[in-house]
């Protein structure tokens, strides 16, 4: 079983800042990150994982006053961690619709290269409208145009890393030879988006490439997944869509001439776990009491593209108005619009569902209650691990360390020791050959 | 008080230096970081303003490909891991104003701000080369000079509004009221420029140094130094002699004057590179031994000498009114630096030239300069 910790401020409830164990004015600073980060190495863990946006979160064009702060930079994040930590894996998002190659292979090489092979990418093409306004842009690119630019993107980046040969560091003191040019290869890449001539400034990375990394769940980024990807941070919250999942985007990497193996799928799992179930369950409504409704309003009217604002809180979801709207709806939207219809549910419900929801996995219980629920998922094929994503930092993610992670030791399920340096060794993953 | 900062690169800023650094490890340098780790350590130790990532590194691509240590980490994930490793130096990374966007710069700047609890800067390359231009596609030079700078303080002065975008009590966290940020005094910018087009607000809280220190180096147009004297909090001259950079130091106050800056908001240090023995004699022989196997055919001035001749050359030099400081570049890494720690800096001190210890938390405490309000404050009132 692979575990990576996804890094959200606070905490990934939504009224986790609001909990009183938690500082949430240190949320920015380093202290925050290290503790978080050492407390994940001593449980073993493969991976920390740091999401990005490019625009603040806004609801009718102001910041969200109840939690409109997403991650600071995660390149920053993952290069500081790097220095306070030996093994754990670093993954930083970075977008391929505004950014260009060049940089961002540089950018990789050298995290890869500072934390001794431990550095992946999470590649995404961004999905929210209001990145385009911060890069002078009247509209965001179109979806598919978006994954042909992210194939040309990474494609740019390998060849990049591709540019020296292992051995092009010759270093020979007494001839003067630093590296051998003829064996750094400047690249020629002239494409639909991208023309970029030169070599990197930097020997090929530690782990050939930066693991590569990818997070959305949409019909264009499993064909992408499955062409490039070597890890997804998943989704899916049932255990069925899970395996679902996991069966089409390895089905799918056949199609691309690749093992399915070659491919590890981390399904965001936020648990809350207590020593008893009551004491699970008394921690959960004591998290979901301080949500407050402004908030869930906000993100059900953002999952169901619909202003709800105006409506009263004991007003009916407007569920035919909303699937009148016109809304290119999830399966997640779908499922709880039919549900507002079976049920009769209320605006407050069904925020109330949204905001507690914390759209990933969620699991509410004991500690082997928890490691049941892990073993189940990993048994049925649905997975290869988890994200990890606590309800609160740092205590929640203490508590899985130090609890949890023990119980799936036992079981024979989870590492004891590192058993290589490299991020690629962690998740079992082969290092890329030059192309 | 005089200001120092030392600029790492590769293994020192001689081309030869990788010859002769580390020799009795035998092992090649490496691309890491972990050789510069007690580098940046010995720097904070001995007090320093801040260490500079990506200056000047023009100066090891001499002598053609293969010849020196031209690996390059990029600065900014670089910055990152040094700040993790230090308390109270401050942290510079490079970046040119070319090819990318202000969005990008203000947010990583404003994390490293963070991370660092105020101790970053950005060394504002305002020229890409050509060979990047060539990496990135776009076609090299520029439109213009003056359309090039015109361009670089648009950028900079949206960055500068995205940082001002958080007013310093935005990030409210209130948990009694449940209000996480206060919107009224977070605001979009609505930049329209002739290069840009930018409506924020930005996704990270006002720095803590309101805006990380800007650095700068003298550029040789009047354009470019006009924009320089009206932006950098530090700006980097490289003059050949004292007499030379008395007149820049006078030339950029003078400049200073005519836009209404006021002189004690920013802060001129001198570029010079450094290579040093316990003698006289030695130094020259290192020098000479250096220039045998690679010639240096660079444009920054070397001190070659004792750290008590150093000493004395901060001496003059302040004295005349030629720098507020110095950004040192050592040929050989570790080399100079343990030279310079050991041994110049409590020649330093005991003259009561340089601090003995850090007195404020941030970067800009350090340079003793004012911290930025932000431009929205009168907006919300």
């Amino acid at each position: 079983m692979h575990l990576g910790l996804f890094i959200y401020p606070a905490g990934h409830h939504i009224a986790s800042w609001r909990h009183p164990a938690v500082d949430p004015r240190g949320i920015a600073g380093m202290d925050f990150y290290r503790t978080a980060a050492q407390i994940a190495e001593r449980g073993k863990f493969d991976l920390f994982f740091v999401g990005d946006m490019l625009a603040a979160r806004e609801k009718d064009g102001r910041v969200v006053r109840e939690g409109g702060l997403n991650n600071i930079d995660s390149i920053s994040i993952t290069s500081a961690i790097s220095a306070v930590t030996e093994c754990l894996g670093l993954i930083a998002t970075l977008s391929t619709t505004y950014n260009e190659p060049y940089y961002i292979a540089e950018r990789f090489a050298s995290l890869d290269h500072i934390s001794n092979g431990r550095a992946g990418w999470n590649i995404i093409t961004t999905a929210n409208d209001d990145a385009a306004y911060n890069f002078g842009q009247k509209s965001h690119m179109e979806k598919t145009l978006r994954y042909e630019r992210a194939k040309e993107f990474v494609d740019i980046c390998i060849a990049l890393w591709d540019s020296w040969d292992d051995d092009a560091v010759v270093a020979d003191r007494a001839r003067g030879v630093f590296a051998d040019p003829a064996r750094i290869h400047p690249i020629d890449h002239q494409g639909r988006f991208f023309s970029v001539r030169g070599a990197l400034e930097l020997p090929r990375p530690p782990q050939g490439w930066p693991v590569l990394v990818q997070a959305g769940g949409s019909p264009a980024g499993i064909e992408f997944a499955a062409m490039v990807a070597e890890t997804i941070f998943a989704a899916q919250s049932k255990l069925d869509e899970a395996r679902n999942f996991r069966d089409t985007v390895r089905r799918r990497m056949a199609e691309y001439g690749r093992c399915a193996d070659e491919l590890k799928i981390l399904p965001g799992l936020s648990p809350i776990v207590g020593s008893t179930e009551q004491e699970a369950r008394r921690k959960e409504a004591e998290l979901d009491e301080l949500i407050l409704p402004a908030v869930g309003v906000w993100m059900l009217s953002e999952q169901m593209q619909f202003r709800l604002y105006d409506y009263a809180l004991d007003a009916k979801l407007p569920t035919g108005d909303i699937r009148a709207s016109g809304g290119s709806f999830t399966p997640r939207v779908i499922s709880l619009l039919d549900r507002a219809d079976r049920e009769g549910l209320t605006v407050h419900a069904c925020a109330n569902l949204v905001a507690k929801s914390r759209s990933h996995g969620t699991f509410v219980g004991t500690v082997e209650g928890l490691a049941d629920y892990m073993q189940l998922w990993l048994d049925s094929g649905a997975c290869d691990g988890f994200n990890i994503m606590p309800a609160w930092f740092p205590d929640e993610l203490t508590v899985f360390v130090e609890q949890v992670v023990p119980v799936l030791q036992r079981r024979g399920l989870f590492r004891t020791e590192y058993a290589g340096s490299m991020l690629r060794d962690h998740l079992g993953l082969s290092y890329p050959r030059r192309r | 008080m005089l200001h120092l900062t030392l600029s790492i690169a590769g293994s020192g800023y001689h081309p030869a230096s990788w010859q002769v650094s580390g020799q009795a490890s035998g092992l090649p340098p490496s691309p890491g970081a972990a050789d510069l780790y007690p580098i940046v350590r010995a720097a904070e130790r001995g007090c320093l303003d801040a260490i500079l990532l990506g200056h000047g590194t023009d100066a090891l691509r001499v002598g053609g490909v293969g010849r020196a240590n031209t690996m390059q980490l990029d600065p900014l994930p670089l910055a990152g891991a040094l700040i993790a490793r230090t308390t109270r130096i401050g942290v510079a990374a490079g970046w040119t104003v070319d090819f990318t966007e202000p969005f990008h710069i203000a947010r990583v700047l404003a994390t490293l701000d963070h991370l660092s609890y105020g101790r970053s800067a950005w060394l504002v390359h305002m020229f890409g080369t050509d060979a990047l231009a060539a990496r990135i596609g776009r076609p090299p030079g520029t439109d213009g000079l003056s359309d090039y700078c015109e361009r670089a303080g648009e950028f900079i002065s949206a960055v500068e509004k995205l940082w001002d975008s958080w007013e310093d009590e935005a990030f409210a966290v209130d948990k009694a009221s449940g209000m996480f940020v206060d919107p009224d005094r977070v605001h979009r910018i609505d930049h329209h420029g002739r290069y840009f087009t930018i409506r924020g607000p930005l996704n990270v809280p006002r720095p803590p140094q309101g805006y990380p220190v800007l650095i700068q180096s003298d550029p040789a147009s009047a354009d470019g130094r006009r924009l320089v004297v009206e932006t950098a909090d530090i700006i980097l001259t490289r003059c050949a002699s004292l007499a030379e950079a008395a007149g820049r130091y006078k030339d950029l106050h003078r400049l200073a004057a005519m836009q209404a800056r006021d002189p004690s908001s920013f802060r001129v240090l001198a570029d010079l590179g450094i290579v040093l023995a316990p003698t006289a004699a030695e130094a020259r022989q290192r020098a000479e031994r250096l220039d045998y196997l690679v010639a240096p055919g660079s444009a920054i001035p070397r001190f070659v000498g004792t750290p008590e001749a150093l000493v004395e050359l901060f001496t003059k030099w302040s004295e005349a009114g030629a720098c507020d400081g110095f950004n040192l570049l050592p040929a050989v890494l570790p080399d100079d630096v343990a030279l310079l720690v050991d041994a110049v800096i409590p020649l330093a001190r005991a003259q009561g030239l340089f601090r003995a210890e850090y007195a404020g938390a941030t970067l800009r405490d350090h340079f003793g300069l004012p911290r930025p309000a932000s431009q929205y404050r009168e907006i919300s009132g």
